[in-house]
């Protein structure tokens, strides 16, 4: 290889690197971008076995709290009447009827978590004042599951040797009873109130959670249950219970399954008080699941904000200065340069046969659109199609480009067809396909009968199959989010891009695929 | 270490030596691989502006006729799909014919007619086809389905080659033809391509059509694969196909080497069939000619190619390089090969 290409490359590596060290080190880009610290968008899921008209199902719906702030409710109830009704406090839902043939019952909403500040527990708790403990009276009655009056309560107390004058010692004492010596089960194993729980010394979260309140009821510390669920980065769960005790003027929230010391994770608060978080009349089972993705768009705002307030070169060079839509636009745009770098890597290196030279890329982009499930199917139905039109098509004798526009239109129908399909069998995600996909389905259509006639079948069967192993490869980057951010943050990383490119256009050595066509030559003899 | 991880460890160095050793194995035994083909000889050596001349056949032809090149001769082009009306007035003439198109890459599209049956004609496998058929054919041509980029393209019309004598009884259902590759006008390797059933008469390799590697300096075939398989007979005719003496075997070497010159093309591929009354005929020329040539004649095409880059060969006549040719062969390849086929003596023996 010319040594002078050599160092051209080379360059245009170090210049790439060095851009991007100076708008990581001097301007403070993010090299992986933290994700959004507040943000999530949530989705509860109501799941109900056998529902009928006169069904009726109530659960909890999230509200504006102290550490929360809920917008952009979306509800799916098809066929069903959903109420957004206030309770204690609270809101719940309530459905009534029996969801359409495979539509769903859900509430989506987006969330923001706002800074509430933690501390260590008070060593030392004055008593509660008269006025205050009219206040809160109600965190410290006994409820119908929270017996916190009940004599045994009382006895074990006694037990536990608790002093009721060191309230803060007393809730020490109560949390670290309940966190380690009664068992924590799937609550499955008898009734979950706060007797049962403390007599049988193991209880579900939720029964345990009723259990602490009416220890720390019983000693005269105002407590109450929570529903809620714990944030994570993404992923489903269930609804959880946990304590908060009212100490010193203001709320502490106490995990009846986590000592005190194990620090806090944010949770999404659904319920105050006791309370189950689904109750469903009429419905033979049913259950709530929530999942949650952490959104990642609030990166780009917060750029956004930075390079509008920025008077530094790069800053209003960047990418981020864009208008939104033509922004979406480069996104996907400057991730196609590496999708051609896998085609080359690909046809070069390893010497996957493929239809085109970036046609691949243009199926991986149909696939971005249309999800890889769906677009499998089309590239399938696509394939069916042009042999169907090589062996019917090839009878009636039509000219080439009428025979094209034949396909073209059966493509067509073939897609309504499969969305109207889709529709019925009531389709997990929005079935969307844009006109660029059908394009170029068409394209490779048209290459794939070509290739069927010229190079038979064989052959023909040999580019499907590396058009789509390109194409997966393909969309695995340009699908990738973490890459999408980093080269619309960084675009010279194109610049490493073009520099690999030179190096693999003078590449002269054996390509993959050429070590099991010339087998022959490295066993030194044929096979007869 | 127990047996079974010893045998994974085995396995895995085996493994890795095929892998990464592979390499080393094709360059020492000089294995032209397509990134080298392309980088190293293609594109220095085959000015993009000469392409016209071997991918447009009726301008190789022609350009032939100027350099006294023999080649099938040209009955009449169809050019458009006006003047399909008029095809059967140009085929009138002739009984029998080929039918291709101008620019078609690898025998693709080739119609072979064999015979007249009163308004319809005979196509080489027996089938018959009458005018609309052939008017859909021509059509097809024309629209450009088997023209390299799928541009629309012209039909040529041409003398169909006799079979010669030699080649009866290892050929099926076609005509074979030599493919030799040319470098700085010097034959470096050349093979004949024999057609069979399942290559359904045509003389394409990866379609299943016999290649056998000829010795340059003879013009004798000592080697034969058929799908990277090793034969030694037809396996349609039952015909010995190594060891095959290619008749005017001189001729096609000057063919070939004028080739080079009349196109101005560094390395090139060039076809010539072989005519029971008119000898070796020019049939096409390849800019890109492919790689399985070394397989066939177990033969890396790097040997002669690199050392061709060392020569200049600008003011040697025909004479001289076929002279150079036989030289570097020689050099590359000093004994032929003993025949695979061990005699029961040796059996005995070994």
């Amino acid at each position: 290889m010319p040594s002078r290409l050599i160092a051209v490359a080379a360059a245009f590596v170090a210049v790439a690197v060095a851009l991007i060290a100076y708008k990581v080190v001097a301007l403070g880009y993010e090299l992986d971008p933290k994700p959004a610290p507040d943000r999530w968008s949530i989705q509860m899921e109501a799941k109900l076995v056998g529902p009928d008209e006169k069904s009726r199902v109530t659960f909890f719906l999230p509200a504006d709290g102290p550490s929360q702030r809920i917008y952009d409710e979306r509800v799916s109830a098809e066929g069903m009447r959903f109420y957004i009704r206030p309770r204690d406090g609270n809101r719940v839902a309530v459905v009534v009827g029996k969801p359409d043939e495979g539509s769903r019952l859900t509430y989506r909403f987006s969330m923001q978590t706002l800074p509430v500040q933690r501390a260590e527990l008070p060593r030392s708790l004055p008593a509660l004042g008269s006025a205050e403990a009219r206040q809160l009276a109600e965190l410290l009655a006994p409820e119908e599951a929270i017996q916190s009056d009940a004599e045994a309560i009382q006895r074990l107390l006694r037990e536990l040797a608790i002093d009721k004058e060191d309230r803060a010692e007393a809730l020490r004492r109560i949390h670290a009873f309940m966190v380690e010596d009664v068992e924590t089960t799937d609550g499955h194993d008898g009734a979950q109130d706060a007797l049962a729980v403390l007599e049988r010394e193991r209880g579900g979260i939720h029964g345990k959670a009723r259990a602490e309140v009416a220890l720390l009821r019983a000693v005269g510390i105002p407590a109450q249950v929570v529903a809620g669920v714990p944030l994570a980065e993404r992923g489903v769960s269930d609804v959880v219970y946990w304590v908060e005790a009212r100490l010193d003027g203001r709320f502490w929230p106490l995990d009846p399954t986590r000592p005190l010391d194990m620090p806090w994770e944010e949770r999404l608060v659904l319920h105050v008080g006791d309370g189950i978080a689904i109750d469903p009349v009429g419905v033979e089972k049913a259950s709530l699941q929530v999942s949650m993705l952490r959104e990642r768009e609030a990166q780009f705002q917060i750029y956004q904000r930075r390079i509008q307030n920025s008077d530094r070169l790069l800053d209003k060079l960047s990418l981020y200065s864009l208008p939104v839509k033509t922004r979406v636009l480069f996104q996907v745009l400057l991730l196609v340069p590496l999708g051609a770098l896998v085609v080359a890597v690909f046809r070069n290196l390893i010497g996957v046969p493929t239809f085109g030279t970036f046609m691949p890329i243009l199926v991986s982009l149909a696939f971005r659109e249309s999800g890889v499930v769906w677009g499998l199917l089309l590239f399938c139905g696509v394939v069916a199609v042009g042999w169907v039109g090589r062996y019917l098509l090839d009878r009636a004798k039509l000219l080439m480009v009428p025979r094209l526009s034949f396909l073209l239109t059966l493509v067509i129908l073939i897609i309504a067809g499969m969305m109207v399909l889709a529709e019925h069998l009531g389709s997990d995600k929005a079935f969307s396909i844009a006109l660029f996909p059908i394009v170029i389905i068409t394209m490779t259509i048209e290459r794939l009968s070509i290739a069927i006639v010229e190079e038979g079948p064989r052959n023909a069967a040999k580019l499907v199959v590396g058009t789509f192993v390109v194409a997966l490869f393909g969309y695995w980057v340009i699908a990738s989010d973490t890459l999408q951010h980093f080269v619309f943050t960084f675009p010279e990383v194109h610049l490493v891009t073009l520099a690999v490119l030179l190096l693999l256009g003078r590449y002269t050595g054996y390509r993959l695929s050429e070590w099991a066509r010339f087998r022959a030559f490295r066993r030194g003899s044929l096979q007869p | 270490m127990s047996p079974a991880g010893r045998a994974i460890l085995r396995s895995l160095t085996a493994g890795a030596r095929e892998l990464f050793g592979a390499p080393a194995e094709l360059r020492a035994r000089k294995v032209l691989g397509i990134n080298a083909r392309n980088a190293r000889f293609i594109t220095p050596h085959n000015p993009r502006r000469f392409f016209p001349l071997v991918d447009d056949k009726l301008r190789s032809k022609a350009l032939c006729q100027e350099h006294g090149i023999p080649s099938p001769e040209l009955f009449g082009v169809v050019d458009a799909h006006g003047d399909l009306r008029s095809l059967r007035r140009i085929l009138e003439p002739y009984r029998e014919f080929v039918i291709k198109p101008v620019r078609g890459a690898m025998g693709n599209g080739v119609l072979v007619v064999v015979d007249r049956d009163g308004d319809a004609w005979v196509k080489s496998s027996g089938a018959r086809v009458d005018e609309a058929a052939m008017r859909h054919y021509v059509s097809g041509i024309l629209s450009g389905l088997y023209s390299l980029a799928g541009n629309t393209d012209r039909a040529m019309i041409e003398y169909r080659v006799e079979l010669h004598p030699t080649f009866r009884a290892i050929s099926y259902g076609g005509v074979p033809d030599v493919r030799v590759i040319v470098f700085k006008g010097v034959p470096t390797l050349a093979m004949l391509r024999l057609p069979t059933r399942r290559s359904d008469g045509r003389a394409n390799l990866h379609q299943g059509a016999i290649a056998a590697g000829i010795d340059l300096a003879t013009g004798r075939t000592h080697h034969a694969v058929q799908s990277n398989r090793l034969v030694e007979v037809h396996p349609d005719t039952g015909g010995r196909v190594v060891g095959i003496q290619i008749p005017a075997w001189e001729e096609i070497l000057r063919i070939a080497a004028r080739s080079a010159e009349m196109t101005g093309l560094g390395y090139l591929g060039v076809d010539v069939v072989l005519d029971a009354r008119l000898g070796p005929l020019l049939l096409e020329l390849n800019a890109r000619p492919g790689l399985a040539i070394q397989i066939s004649n177990l033969q890396g095409l790097l040997g002669p190619l690199e050392m061709l880059e060392r020569v200049e060969t600008g003011r040697l006549d025909t004479e001289a390089r076929i002279e150079l040719a036989k030289r570097i062969a020689a050099e590359l390849h000093p004994a032929p090969p003993p025949s695979p086929v061990p005699s029961p003596a040796m059996e005995r023996a070994g």
